[in-house]
Parts: C-alpha cells; sequence; structure tokens
C-alpha cells in the first residue's frame, strides 16, 4: 500500500510531522487497507467536526489517536486479555512517549482511543476524545450524516474508499477480539458478539449482582 | 453523628470542610442504601490503594465517591444524560467553588463518569481505577477474596448492606428509568432488561447495518 501523500482534504491538512509520519507507517505496517481507509476518514470527520463547531485541539495528537484507534484489533497489537481500546491505548502511548511528550498529552491520547466505544462519556470529555468518538460515530453508525457535505463525503472517500463497509467491519472488528470475548462485557462490542457466535452467552450485571459472593 | 475523621478499617475519612459538605450533599440527596454503600466503595477502595500501594489523593477519591451515584437522585439526575456523566458534573461543578484545579477537577469527573466501564477504568489513574474497584467489590462482589474477614466485619457493622441484593437493581433503575436510552452501549442497559419487561435493546450491529451510508 503507498503511503499517503494526500497533504490536505476537504479543507483539513493531513498532519505531515515526523510523528504523524511514523505513525501512519505503523498503521499501514500493521494495519490492513480496509481500517487505514476508516482511519483516516476518522481523523478527516473528527476534524471538520471540530472545524464547524470551533473548537480548540491538538490536530496532531488527534491524529495519532486516530491512526491508533483501531490498532488494538490487530495481529501484532492485541493483547490476549485487554479490551482492544485499551491495547491501541497503550500503543499510542507508548509511542509517543518515546517520542518525548508530556504526560498530559500521553493521557489525552490514551483516553481519546480507550473511550471511543464508551457511548455517553465521550462526547462530554476533552475536546480531542469528543471529537474522534464523533468521527468514528459518523464513519461506523452514520451518526452526524446530515451535518456531512455532500461535496466533503465525495472528496473524502474518493481519497479513501469505504471498502464495502457494511459488509466487512463486523467482522474485522471481531477477528480483533473472538479470542477474549469477555472483555465485550458491559459495552457495545458485545452486540458483535452475539452477531457473529450462535448462542453467544451474554454476561449479565444484574445476575453478577444476585449472584455475588455477599450473603446479602 | 458525624463520620468525618472517624478510622474505620485502618482508614481514616477525610475531615476537610470539602469532604464534610459532600459527605452531607450525600445524606440530603441520597437514601441510606446509597450512603451506605457509598461509604464502603470509599473504604473498598482505600483498602486496594493501600494493598497495593497506590499514591492517590485521599480527598479527591473521597468526593469521588460521595458523588459517584448521586446521578441516581431526583436533585442530581438530568433527564438525558446518563446517570454517572449527572453525578461527575455534580463533583465537578462542587469541586469548582473550592478552588481546585482544573486538573483534578477533570480526574473526579472521569472518575465517576467511568465507575461503570469494566476494562477501561482499571488502567486509568489511581483514583479512577481505586473508585471502580471499590463500586465492583461491593455490587458484584469482585475481588471479595482480598477482602479480610476483620475489615468486612468492621465496615459492614457501620455501614450496612441493607439487603443490597434485593435493593440495588430497583435503585439503579428508579435512577433512570425515565431516560433507559442513556444505558445504550453500558451495563445498565442489563438493568433495564431485569425490570423492564419487553425491553428492546438498541443493538449496535443493527446501527452499522442501517446507517445512512450507502456501503
Amino acid at each position: 500500500m503507498p503511503v499517503n501523500k494526500i497533504k490536505s482534504l476537504a479543507g483539513i491538512v493531513i498532519p505531515d510531522s515526523t510523528i504523524a509520519t511514523q505513525a501512519t507507517e505503523l498503521l499501514l505496517t500493521h494495519g490492513t487497507e480496509f481500517i487505514y481507509n476508516h482511519s483516516l476518514r476518522v481523523f478527516l470527520f473528527s476534524s471538520l467536526n471540530g472545524k464547524r463547531n470551533n473548537l480548540q485541539y491538538d490536530a496532531e495528537l488527534l491524529y495519532v489517536a486516530s491512526v491508533f484507534h483501531d490498532l488494538g484489533l490487530t495481529k501484532h497489537y492485541s493483547s490476549p486479555d485487554l479490551r482492544f481500546e485499551v491495547d491501541g491505548a497503550n500503543a499510542a502511548r507508548d509511542f509517543l512517549k518515546s517520542h518525548g511528550l508530556p504526560k498530559e498529552s500521553l493521557q489525552l491520547v490514551w483516553d481519546t482511543i480507550a473511550l471511543h466505544t464508551t457511548i455517553g462519556v465521550a462526547e462530554h470529555k476533552e475536546n480531542e476524545v469528543a471529537l474522534m468518538y464523533s468521527g468514528v460515530g459518523l464513519d461506523v453508525m452514520g451518526d452526524g450524516y446530515e451535518n456531512l457535505s455532500a461535496e466533503h463525503r465525495e472528496e473524502i472517500i474518493h481519497a479513501f474508499p469505504r471498502n464495502d463497509f457494511k459488509k466487512n467491519i463486523i467482522p474485522t472488528f471481531f477477528g480483533g477480539f473472538e479470542h477474549k470475548t469477555e472483555t465485550t462485557f458491559g459495552n457495545i462490542k458485545a452486540d458483535v458478539c452475539a452477531f457473529m457466535t450462535p448462542n453467544f452467552h451474554r454476561k449479565n450485571f444484574c445476575d453478577c449482582i444476585l449472584h455475588s459472593p455477599w450473603s446479602e | 453523628m458525624t463520620i468525618s475523621g472517624k478510622t474505620i478499617a485502618g482508614i481514616k475519612i477525610p475531615d476537610s470542610a470539602m469532604a464534610s459538605q459532600a459527605t452531607e450533599l450525600l445524606r440530603e440527596h441520597g437514601s441510606e442504601l446509597l450512603y451506605n454503600h457509598t461509604l464502603r466503595v470509599f473504604l473498598f477502595a482505600s483498602l486496594n490503594g493501600q494493598q497495593n500501594n497506590l499514591r492517590y489523593d485521599p480527598e479527591l477519591l473521597y468526593v469521588s465517591t460521595m458523588f459517584h451515584d448521586l446521578g441516581l437522585t431526583v436533585h442530581y439526575r438530568s433527564d438525558d444524560k446518563r446517570f454517572e456523566v449527572d453525578g461527575a458534573n455534580a463533583a465537578r461543578d462542587f469541586l469548582r467553588g473550592y478552588g481546585v484545579s482544573p486538573q483534578s477537577l477533570q480526574l473526579v469527573w472521569d472518575t465517576i463518569a467511568l465507575h461503570t466501564s469494566p476494562g477501561i477504568a482499571e488502567y486509568k489513574e489511581p483514583e479512577v481505577a481505586l473508585l471502580n474497584y471499590g463500586a465492583a467489590l461491593d455490587v458484584i462482589g469482585k475481588g471479595y477474596d482480598q477482602l479480610s474477614n476483620a475489615n468486612r466485619e468492621e465496615i459492614i457493622k457501620h455501614f450496612p448492606r441493607n439487603e443490597l441484593k434485593k435493593n440495588m437493581i430497583n435503585t439503579f433503575f428508579d435512577g433512570f428509568k425515565h431516560k433507559p436510552h442513556t444505558t445504550y452501549g453500558s451495563i445498565n442497559a442489563d438493568i433495564c432488561a431485569c425490570m423492564i419487561p419487553g425491553f428492546q435493546r438498541k443493538d449496535y450491529c443493527d446501527l452499522i447495518l442501517h446507517s445512512p451510508w450507502s456501503e
């Protein structure tokens, strides 16, 4: 896959600092074309939302967070037992640490990635966290689709095609955590396990309460 | 009866003006069940912090704990946000009044907002991880084996469980039954499914497959 040479798209500059370029290379090495296109669309959608709402945010951190946000699904970054979101967050933190970023930035990027699937919380956090969550929501579920102009949509999809997204994203997600389905308890990815696994047994919070070791 | 400054199971209850005021708000707006649950959560969280030699701010942990379920109460609940976020916002507003730094405000906000997010809270800052630990121990008995009998009994004697297994699901549900959609994608969707006959869960895969995107 050729390294992305696009400098800007839909009015959004794609960061090209050393950090940004190295992050992109990691995504190209360890991700698929499908995840690469999705991640770049997420960055662009997030940035467009930031621009539309006049939000202040660090474009480079948002870019690195977007590039790493699904890398926890890949063989290289996937742990045996942690949520894939946390694997991606840890990988991004290690990467940024090696570039000497301050600990506040490390935590911000960690949160941005770790919480990108946490409905009802991410949108109330720091701008980078809220923006990437909005970009993921738009690309995956079409949240805020009406705010995206047809022109921007076409331009972005032309550069980063959806590759039959609806058909491929659910199996792609599942491939990233089928060895640790218990990590989806209490989050939206449990629905992916139920979709992909016949008779998938969901852990249930009420059962956990009623059958705890406490006597009452 | 004040609990400020008391030591229970070797853990001191913070006695600053800020801590005492937070306790008062919990007493005023929460039920006895929530009060006892909340104090146990603080003690369990603190014991775990001590056992693991974690560095954390006991006062911020205490205030976070006091507010962690206040989003369930009539006084603090919103019409449209997750109860965790209502509690987090209330705590942030409360702490602003004490001139607490923006970093500490965010830390307390995260601690409360994420206390029901398994698999994430435990890898964040010590205060976030500890509140999640204490809440999980009290509600589902996670880490029960690490609690000594002596500590367990001392804590329950001061703050009885009030038939938690029987009452807690109902208490949770009361806090968000006017906005069950806010539980989508969280453990509390299970509470709605337990309590509402025929409850239709929103499904993530349906949302993907029926999105406005053409492919």
